[in-house]
């Protein structure tokens, strides 16, 4: 066999180069470059030899060598994989993926192997533009939806909280309180048409978050059955809970009770009049892992064969539109996802004429142990010290409705006094004068928008402790999230209700005199 | 917002029990492992507070607000607040790169939390300004150089976080970072990247007044010493000192003579 010869780095199929190291003074300059290197680039052979390796990169590249591999080489004695685009002989941009290494600190020489990376450079390159786009689309659609849902709530906020403000009024002649009834009953199912059709878009656009906890079913379920309570009494139907043992199952405490609310109130809908709902738990088996079946059961008409499989698709009524029975058909669409989305599954039998069973299965998990002492901070507690509180709630809204509304909120609850302030400057005025006992800031106002006032609130010494709350139409998780993050003490979203209006402000209003 | 809240946030690591404060700020790209280097050669008179921005290192990404860090300002309240939290007082604040110019930020919303400010290898804006200002680059280049890193984006772990530790670093160093490495989330680089390369925050320069040290790489692609002296000259109070080195890294690269001309320009008031 003849002996194999050492080939050099002439041979090799990617480029080879020599730079001067940290150990010569100066800048890198190239002193070796294989064949290879040379071709590829259009230079002739020994053409490069003295001139600076910055002189070869792109500024982009001279950077990353610069600010990174420089001082990783020193460090570390070695860079790898690292993109970086060349010049070649005419100007055009090279990507190669680059290697070098280094012996020492003050070695002299650095030793660099470059492959080109065209091809895959391209590829990267589309997919990273293709993950651009789907971002861009995804962020459009959620800032959509976002203005979709102020813009429907912003009106909705005037027609529910005046006609709220009627229904208190204990002059409002007795002919109209079933008017201003339907008002309010119409008005809240068209926000909750608004909210199932946001809902579904952010279902569908793979937004909804879950955060899986244990939660123990019974009391779920309890809960639920009480929020039904009145609908069920109105159609004369008995609702019951039938489980034997305490179970808990992974999943998100709210979403869970979003899919049963929806479950047992169609349950009621769809039921005759003196029928029944009977929800059972009970553990399953599946391969070997403990689940736990939620059923809903009505005795209502019950439902074709042929009907039950597009009965959690959108829209799907089946033909309920000819009945009086409201619902947009969605409700069940999003259940099935959000319960998909908790790893669950939903299921439906049925018999006509009987009634039918709608039913959820979810993990089962051992139950959380005894919750915490939670301290709730209220702001009550570094309220002693100070002076006597104001009365004064201040209210910085450029919208001349809204504005009225609230101060026939803030004199109904009777414990304060609303001062508006319709511009964020006057807002911000007048707060350092009359230092209120609480501040309500809507978040959209021309000029200058809730968070930049909040800002400038906050850095004012003399109004600090003093509750700052947003009130907003931006009513996704999301835009609530943000407005805690920024430092608001509560978010409320419009429309308001003026129960919980009301709640929040005597939490802020405690110890306050009566005017 | 709390002590416990902002550690947390910031991932905040205290180095030391010496009776003055100062705060080291990494730039763009890296998080407070970068300090390695220097953290062992500054003196023992010193409680060092080292933190990463939100999205970088260990910091809590659950923070992360892309409008509140779409702009410098909003990293130098990540930097006022942990001072404010922690209740440090008279605090020397050294930036590197980009950070250079979050501490001055911080220094002029907060005046009385700093009582001096380092910029390591500093530029106010990296684009050339037509008609008379050179940062160095064209918005093409820059673009051109977020469009690299994240090309790089499977080196990039490697690439923001420089690798393993060197063998200089303290052991407690080590053993407290060594889960942090890689964990720079994409997103909030992009973000941070582009309110680095694209800000323009030559106009604050004049409004500084506390003394400012203003140490410059003789060779650096980033900011050239003519940026160095731009800065100087506009900057009340301001002392330049340039180091005979190469890079943009010098407190990686010459933690040494970082670390004396930091000390020097520290013990500057005792004299």
């Amino acid at each position: 066999m003849q002996e194999f010869s050492d080939p050099g780095p002439e041979k090799f199929p990617c480029g080879c180069m020599v730079t001067t190291g940290p150990g010569t003074p100066g800048e890198r300059t190239i002193v070796f470059a294989n064949r290879y290197f040379y071709k590829r680039l259009g230079f002739y052979r020994g053409s490069l030899l003295g001139h600076s390796l910055a002189s070869l990169l792109t500024p982009a590249s001279c950077i990353i060598l610069d600010s990174f591999i420089l001082p990783m080489l020193k460090h570390e004695g070695k860079v790898e994989e690292i993109l970086l685009e060349v010049l070649s002989s005419d100007d055009a941009h090279i990507p190669v993926v680059a290697n070098a290494v280094m012996e020492g600190p003050g070695e002299k020489y650095i030793y660099w192997s470059l492959f080109r990376a065209v091809q895959r450079d391209k590829l990267y390159k589309e997919l990273n533009q293709t993950r651009d786009l789907a971002e861009q689309a995804s962020r459009a659609k959620s800032r959509f939806l976002s203005n979709m849902s102020h813009e429907l709530r912003t009106p909705m906020n005037a027609i529910l909280g005046f006609s709220q403000i009627m229904k208190a009024d204990p002059a409002l002649p007795e002919n109209d309180v079933s008017s201003v009834d339907e008002i309010i009953k119409a008005g809240h199912h068209l926000l909750e048409l608004i909210n199932e059709v946001l809902d579904l878009a952010r279902v569908e656009a793979g937004q909804i978050d879950v955060s899986l906890e244990p939660v123990q079913v019974t009391t779920s379920i309890e809960d639920v059955l009480s929020l039904v309570r009145p609908l069920a009494d109105e159609r004369e139907i008995k609702c019951r809970l039938n489980a034997t043992e305490c179970l808990s199952v992974k999943a998100d405490r709210t979403r869970l009770k979003q899919v049963l609310l929806n479950l047992v109130s169609n349950a009621i809908k769809y039921n005759r009049s003196g029928g029944e709902v009977i929800v059972d738990v009970e553990r399953v088996q599946d391969d070997g892992d403990h689940r736990v079946r939620l059923s809903v059961t009505d005795t209502g008409p019950g439902i074709e064969p042929e009907d039950l499989s597009g009965l959690a698709t959108p829209f799907n009524r089946l033909q309920r539109e000819e009945n009086s029975i409201e619902g947009t058909g969605i409700g069940l669409s999003i259940t099935r996802q959000i319960v998909e989305a908790m790893d669950g599954t939903l299921g439906i039998s049925s018999e006509v004429g009987v009634g039918s069973t709608f039913w959820i299965e979810l993990p089962e998990c051992q139950p959380m142990g005894p919750a915490p002492e939670t301290l709730v901070e209220k702001p009550a507690a570094d309220t002693s010290a100070r002076e006597p509180r104001s009365d004064i709630v201040l209210y910085i809204e450029d919208n001349p409705v809204n504005l009225k509304l609230v101060e026939q909120f803030v004199r109904r609850h009777g414990k304060a006094r609303m001062v508006p302030a319709d511009t964020p400057e006057k807002g911000i005025e007048l707060a350092s004068t009359l230092k209120p006992a609480v501040i309500l800031l809507d978040l959209s106002m021309p000029g200058m928008d809730g968070f930049q006032v909040l800002e400038i609130l906050k850095a004012k010494p003399e109004l600090a402790g003093i509750p700052i709350i947003a009130m907003s139409a931006y009513a996704l998780p999301e835009d609530i999230h943000r407005g805690k993050a920024a430092g608001f003490d509560d978010y409320l979203t419009k429309p308001l209700k003026l129960n919980h209006f009301f709640e929040v402000l005597d939490q802020y209003l405690v110890d306050q005199p009566r005017s | 917002m709390n002590r416990q809240k902002v550690v947390r946030r910031n991932n905040v690591h205290l180095i030391g029990d010496g009776a003055r404060t100062m705060m080291l700020a990494n730039g763009f790209g890296c998080d407070q492992t970068m300090w390695r280097y220097l953290v062992p050669r500054l003196p023992e008179c010193y409680t060092l507070v080292l933190f990463d921005y939100v999205g970088s290192g260990g910091s809590d990404i659950s923070a992360f607000d892309p409008h509140r860090y779409a702009a410098l300002e909003g990293y130098a309240r990540d930097v006022t607040e942990i001072c404010e939290a922690l209740e440090l007082q008279d605090v020397i604040l050294v930036g590197h790169s980009v950070s250079s110019m979050i501490g001055l930020l911080a220094c002029q919303a907060n005046p009385a939390l700093f009582e001096r400010l380092v910029m390591i290898c500093p530029s106010p804006c990296f684009l050339n300004i037509s008609p008379d200002y050179l940062g160095g680059f064209e918005r093409e280049d820059l673009q051109e150089l977020l469009d690299l890193m994240e090309r790089n984006y499977l080196g990039w772990a490697s690439f923001l976080a420089p690798l393993v530790m060197g063998r200089e670093a303290p052991q407690d160093m080590i053993d407290d970072m060594a889960k942090t490495f890689c964990s720079t989330d994409i997103r909030a680089a992009r973000v941070f990247a582009r309110a680095t390369f694209f800000s323009d925050y030559r106009h604050i320069l004049p409004d500084a007044r506390h003394p400012t040290l203003i140490l410059q790489s003789e060779t650096d692609a980033l900011a050239d010493q003519r940026i160095g002296h731009y800065m100087h000259e506009r900057m009340p109070g301001s002392k330049f000192s340039l180091i005979k080195g190469e890079g943009h890294c010098l407190h990686m690269t010459h933690p040494a003579d970082v670390a004396d001309r930091i000390e020097r320009f520290c013990d500057d008031r005792r004299h």
